[in-house]
C-alpha cells in the first residue's frame, strides 16, 4: 500500500502550481548564484603570485592583530555585530559606553584614537572601495599591531571587558577568538591547499560543496510550502473526513506523503548540482586529476537532504497541528534568523539549519570541520524522523477525536 | 463473522452539551434507516460508529469488534460522509483508484474493481471528469463506489441524498438497497421519503434519544385510526393548527382539506384516512415535545 | 455603514485573529532579535526593512481567504453588498493596521534613544512594507491561493538579498543604503496590485 501511495502524492506533487514554482525558483536561484566560471581557481599556485587568499590562523600575535582592526572597525561604525541567541543583532552605544571601548583599544595599541583613524584612513585610501573585491581586499588586508608590552592573556582579559560593554555573543568573545582569524597565504600554504583540493576533494567536492552553500540558502524557505500545500490539501478538497475513515494507517498516510514530497523536492536539486558540476569533470580530466564522479550525490544527500527533511517534517508537523499556514512564518522567520545568525560564511556549523561554506575549496578546513557538520545533519534527519513521528501520532489523534488543538482554541467562539 | 451492529448505553458529550443520551441497538443485515430532524444527534452516532470520534460512554461493536480497535474497524466499513468531496484536480478514475489504495487494495484488485464500481455508479462514461467539475449527484455517486469498492461488512451513509434530483434520488436509493443485499446499510436521513422507499428496519432519533426503533409496520401501527381527512375553510386553519397537529394541507380556493392525526375525531364532518410514515414520523416527534392538544 | 462594519468585525474574529495574534508576537518577541537602542538613521532603516517588512506579508496576504472555498464565494457574491467593497475594506483595515505597526516599531526605537528623521522613515518603511504586502494580496487575490501570495512575498523578499540591484525602483532595502525616493514609486505599485487583484477577481467570474 505505501508504494502506490507514494506515487500516487508524487503525481499529485506534479500537478501542482506550487512545486513548478519550487523547481523555478530553485533553478534560477542556483544558475544566477553559479553562472561564473570557477577553473581560475582551480590553477595550481606560482611562486610569485601577488596573492594566494587566505587561511584561518590561531597564532596570537595574528589573532590580536585581526580581532583589533575589527573592534576598530566597528568602532568606528559604531555598529557592533553580536549573535546573542544565535541570531544576529547589531548593537550600538551610547557616547559613555563608546568612550570606555576607545580606551580599551588605546589601552591594548598604545595609541590615541586619532591616530589610529589616521592610520586607518590611509590603509584604506589605497584601495578602490567602489568595487565588492576592492573593500574586502581593504578589510580583510587591514590589521592593528597590539603594543609589545600586551601578551595574550591580558589581552583576552581586555577582550572580555569589551563583551561586557557591548553585549554577548560578539566577535570579541572567548569562544570566537578561540576560532582564530582569517590571514593572507603563504606559497607554501596555498600549494598545500592546492593539493589538498586536487586529492581530497577531487575538485567536483569543492564544486559540490560550494553548490550545497547556495543550495541550503533557499532549500531551508522553498519546501516549506510544499509541506504546507500538502496538509492544508484535504481541508481544502474537504477529503479528511473520507481519508479518515479508510484502513490505511497514519504512519502510511503522512509517511508516504511525507516521503513523496521529500523526494520530489530533492529530484530538481539532484539535476541541478549534477548539471552544475558536470563541466568541472571534464574540466579535472583535462588538467590530469581524476574527478569524483559522485561527489554531487553525496553532498546532496549528506548536506542537503536532512535540510529538506526537517523543513518538510516541521511544515507538516505545524500545519497538521493547526490546519493554517502559520508554519510558513515560523519556519520563514528560522531559516532567516539561521542565515543572517551565522557569524562566518564558512563552517561554524552546530546546530544552524543552514550550513554554510562560501568559498571555492579550503579543503583542508573544510575536512577538519567535516565531523561537526556531520553531527548537525545527523542531528536534523534524526529530528526530522522525530518530527514526522509526531505529525502521524497526532494525525490518528485528530482522526479518532475529530478535533485540532488549533479548533478548540479558535473555532468554537464564535 | 457476524453481520452485526450492537450498540449498549452509548452516550456522547461535547463539553456540556449531551448529543447522544443512552443509545441501545442492535442492527441486522439489511438496509437500516436512521430518522430525525437535523441536529437530531444521526451524524454523530455515524461518527462514532465510523471511528471519527470518540464515544464518552458505553460499548460498541461492528462484527463483534469493539469500536475502540479502530484500524480493525475500518477494514470492515465503508463510509460516506454528508459532505462528500475529493482532490479537485483528480479524475473520477483517479479519485476512486486513490481511495481503493487507502483500503489496502492492491494494484490487480484495483485495476479489477474501480471500472466496475465506476459503472455500477453510472460514472462509466464520465471516469475522466475531475472531480471540482462535478454535480452534486455525480459526487455522490463517486462517494458509495468509494464507500462498497473494498466490500466492506458495514456501509454507512450520512444523508446521501440530500441535494439530488428527484430521478437521481430515486437512482440512488435503488442502489443502495442493491448494496444491502448480503451487508449493513447504515443510513441516515431528515426525508422520511427515503426511509419509507428503502428500510424495513428503522430508528428515530431525537436531541440524542432513541424515540422509536423497530420496523415500519410497527410505526405505522402507532398512527393506525389515528389519522382523519376534513374539508375545512381556509380562514378556520390558523385555529386548527394551533389545536391539533396537522400533517397535510390541500388548499383549494377558500376551503382546504387537512389530514390531521389525533386520538380520537377531531370534528364534525372528518373521516378516517390512511396512515403513511410521514404521519407516524410527525405523530412520534409530536407526542416526543409534548402533547398540545 | 453598519454593515461594513458588522462585515469587517466578522472577518476579523473568524479569519484575522489568528494572523493578529501572530504580529502581536512578533512585535513583542523582537527585543531577543533586534535591538531598539542607539540606532543611526541606516540602522533603524535595517530594522524596519529585514524585521518589520515581514508585517507586510503577515496581514496582507489572508485577506481573501474567508471566500477560498467556492461555494461561499459564490454565496458571498449573491448577496447585495458587492464584494469588492468587502476586499477593499478588509485592505483599508489591514492598511490601518500596518500603519499602528509602523508607527509602533518607530515609537520604540525613538525610546531607545535612536536618531532617524520620522516623517522620512515613516513614508518609506509604510510603503515599503505595504509593497511587500501587496504582493501577496495580488498572488493570493488572482490565484486563490493564499500559499501561493505568501511564496511570491517571500520569494520576493529573499531574492531582494541577492538581487537587489536588479529590480530598480523596486527593490526592497533602499533605506538601508540611505535612499528614499522608491516611496511614491512603490506606494504606487501597491496600489495597482491592489486594486488589481480586487478587479481582476470579480472579472475572473469562474
Amino acid at each position: 500500500m505505501f508504494g502506490a501511495l507514494f506515487v500516487k502524492e508524487c503525481k499529485q506533487i506534479l500537478k501542482s502550481m506550487v512545486y513548478y514554482i519550487y523547481v523555478a525558483v530553485f533553478m534560477i536561484f542556483l544558475s544566477s548564484q553559479l553562472s561564473g566560471d570557477l577553473t581560475d581557481r582551480m590553477e595550481k599556485p606560482l611562486p610569485d603570485q601577488e596573492g594566494y587568499g587566505t587561511i584561518v590562523s590561531h597564532e596570537p600575535s595574528a589573532v590580536m592583530e585581526k580581532i583589533l582592526a575589527e573592534l576598530v572597525m566597528e568602532t568606528e561604525h559604531n555598529s557592533y555585530a553580536t549573535y546573542p541567541m544565535g541570531f544576529y543583532k547589531g548593537v550600538t552605544l551610547n557616547q559613555r559606553e563608546l568612550d570606555e571601548v576607545i580606551g580599551i583599544i588605546e589601552t591594548c595599541t598604545g595609541k590615541s584614537w586619532e591616530e589610529l583613524m589616521k592610520e586607518m584612513a590611509a590603509h584604506f585610501s589605497q584601495y578602490d572601495r567602489t568595487t565588492v573585491e576592492g573593500a574586502m581586499a581593504a578589510q580583510s588586508e587591514y590589521s592593528i599591531f597590539a603594543k609589545e608590552s600586551l601578551n595574550y592573556d591580558a589581552f583576552c582579559e581586555n577582550m572580555e571587558k569589551v563583551c561586557s560593554i557591548i553585549g554577548a555573543g560578539s566577535s570579541y568573545s572567548r569562544k570566537s577568538i578561540e576560532g582564530g582569524v582569517s590571514v593572507p597565504m603563504t606559497y607554501e600554504q596555498a600549494v598545500e591547499e592546492y593539493e589538498a583540493l586536487c586529492e581530497k576533494d577531487r575538485i567536483t567536492g569543492a564544486v559540490s560543496r560550494l553548490f550545497c552553500d547556495y543550495a541550503g540558502i533557499i532549500l531551508s524557505v522553498l519546501p516549506i510550502f510544499l509541506g504546507v500545500t500538502r496538509c492544508l490539501r484535504d481541508k481544502r478538497a474537504q477529503a479528511s473526513q473520507v481519508v479518515f475513515a479508510h484502513k490505511a494507517s497514519a504512519f502510511q498516510i503522512i509517511g508516504s506523503r511525507y516521503l513523496a514530497n521529500v523526494f520530489m523536492a530533492a529530484l530538481p536539486v539532484v539535476v541541478t548540482s549534477f548539471v552544475i558540476q558536470t563541466p568541472y569533470q571534464y574540466h579535472s580530466n583535462t588538467v590530469g586529476i581524476s574527478p569524483d564522479l559522485l561527489a554531487f550525490l553525496k553532498y546532496d544527500l549528506i548536506w542537503l537532504l536532512p535540510e529538506i527533511m526537517i523543513v518538510l517534517a516541521v511544515s507538516f508537523f505545524i500545519t497538521e497541528l493547526t490546519e493554517n499556514v502559520i508554519s510558513i512564518f515560523i519556519q520563514v522567520f528560522w531559516a532567516m534568523a539561521s542565515l543572517m545568525g551565522a557569524s562566518a560564511l564558512t563552517g561554524d556549523f552546530s546546530l544552524k539549519l543552514v550550513a554554510r561554506w562560501n568559498a571555492f575549496g579550503r579543503t583542508s578546513e573544510f575536512w577538519q570541520q567535516r565531523q561537526q557538520l556531520f553531527l548537525n545533519r545527523g542531528f536534523y534527519f534524526g529530528l526530522s524522523l522525530a518530527f514526522l513521528a509526531l505529525t502521524a501520532l497526532f494525525y490518528e489523534k485528530k482522526r479518532r477525536e475529530g478535533e485540532t488543538l488549533y479548533g478548540k482554541l479558535f473555532k468554537r467562539r464564535k | 463473522m457476524e453481520t452485526r451492529i450492537e450498540i449498549k448505553d452509548l452516550s456522547k458529550n461535547f463539553g456540556k452539551k449531551q448529543a447522544l443520551k443512552r443509545i441501545d441497538l442492535q442492527i441486522d443485515q439489511g438496509m437500516f434507516g436512521l430518522l430525525g430532524p437535523n441536529g437530531a444527534g444521526k451524524t454523530t452516532l455515524m461518527k462514532v460508529l465510523t471511528t471519527l470520534t470518540k464515544k464518552s460512554s458505553g460499548e460498541v461493536t461492528l462484527c463483534n469488534i469493539p469500536v475502540e480497535q479502530s484500524s480493525q474497524i475500518r477494514r470492515i466499513i465503508g463510509y460516506l460522509p454528508q459532505e462528500f468531496s475529493m482532490y479537485g484536480n483528480m479524475r473520477a478514475y483517479e479519485a476512486l483508484d486513490y481511495l481503493a489504495v487507502l483500503s489496502g487494495m492492491s494494484k490487480q484488485e484495483r485495476a479489477e474493481k474501480v471500472p466496475e464500481m465506476l459503472e455500477k455508479v453510472n460514472l462509466g462514461d464520465q471516469h475522466k471528469t475531475k472531480v471540482k467539475a462535478m454535480s452534486g449527484g455525480m459526487k455522490r455517486r463517486l462517494g458509495i463506489a468509494q464507500a462498497i469498492i473494498h466490500d466492506p461488512k458495514i456501509i454507512v451513509v450520512d444523508e446521501p441524498t440530500a441535494g439530488l434530483d428527484p430521478e437521481e434520488r430515486v437512482r440512488f436509493r435503488n442502489l443502495l438497497c442493491e448494496i444491502a443485499k448480503d451487508r449493513i446499510v447504515l443510513l441516515s436521513t431528515h426525508i422520511v421519503g427515503d426511509i419509507e422507499a428503502t428500510c424495513e428496519n428503522i430508528a428515530v432519533l431525537n436531541q440524542g434519544e432513541i424515540l422509536f426503533r423497530g420496523k415500519v409496520s410497527q410505526l405505522l401501527e402507532a398512527v393506525k385510526g389515528k389519522v382523519y381527512t376534513a374539508e375545512v375553510s381556509a380562514m378556520e386553519l390558523p385555529a386548527i393548527q394551533e389545536k391539533f397537529l396537522v400533517t397535510g394541507i390541500l388548499t383549494s380556493g377558500s376551503s382546504a382539506t387537512i389530514k390531521i392525526i389525533s386520538e380520537k375525531p377531531p370534528m364534525k364532518g372528518a373521516g378516517p384516512a390512511g396512515a403513511d410514515v410521514e404521519d407516524a414520523y410527525m405523530y412520534l416527534m409530536h407526542q416526543a415535545q409534548g402533547h398540545r392538544g | 455603514m453598519e454593515n461594513y462594519l458588522s462585515a469587517g468585525s466578522s472577518f476579523i474574529r473568524r479569519q484575522y485573529a489568528p494572523h493578529l495574534l501572530l504580529a502581536l508576537l512578533v512585535l513583542l518577541m523582537s527585543g531577543f532579535f533586534i535591538s531598539y537602542r542607539n540606532l543611526d538613521a541606516g540602522q533603524a532603516a535595517k530594522v524596519m526593512e529585514m524585521y518589520a517588512a515581514f508585517g507586510g506579508i503577515l496581514l496582507l496576504t489572508p485577506l481573501f481567504l474567508p471566500e477560498q472555498n467556492r461555494e461561499i464565494w459564490l454565496l458571498k457574491r449573491s448577496k447585495a453588498m458587492p464584494l469588492w467593497k468587502l476586499y477593499l475594506l478588509r485592505l483599508l483595515l489591514a492598511m490601518m493596521l500596518l500603519a499602528a505597526w509602523v508607527t509602533l516599531f518607530l515609537v520604540r526605537m525613538q525610546q531607545g534613544g535612536s536618531q532617524f528623521a520620522w516623517g522620512k522613515l515613516w513614508v518609506g518603511s509604510f510603503s515599503e512594507i505595504l509593497f511587500l504586502g501587496a504582493i501577496g494580496f495580488f498572488v493570493s487575490g488572482i490565484t486563490n491561493q493564499v500559499v501561493l501570495g505568501y511564496m511570491a512575498s517571500v520569494i520576493y523578499f529573499i531574492a531582494n538579498i541577492g538581487a537587489a540591484k536588479h529590480l530598480g525602483k523596486f527593490a526592497l532595502f533602499q533605506m538601508m543604503k540611505g535612499s528614499y525616493e522608491f516611496a511614491a514609486v512603490m506606494m504606487g505599485a501597491a496600489a495597482v496590485l491592489g486594486a488589481g487583484a480586487i478587479l481582476l477577481r470579480e472579472k475572473a467570474g469562474r
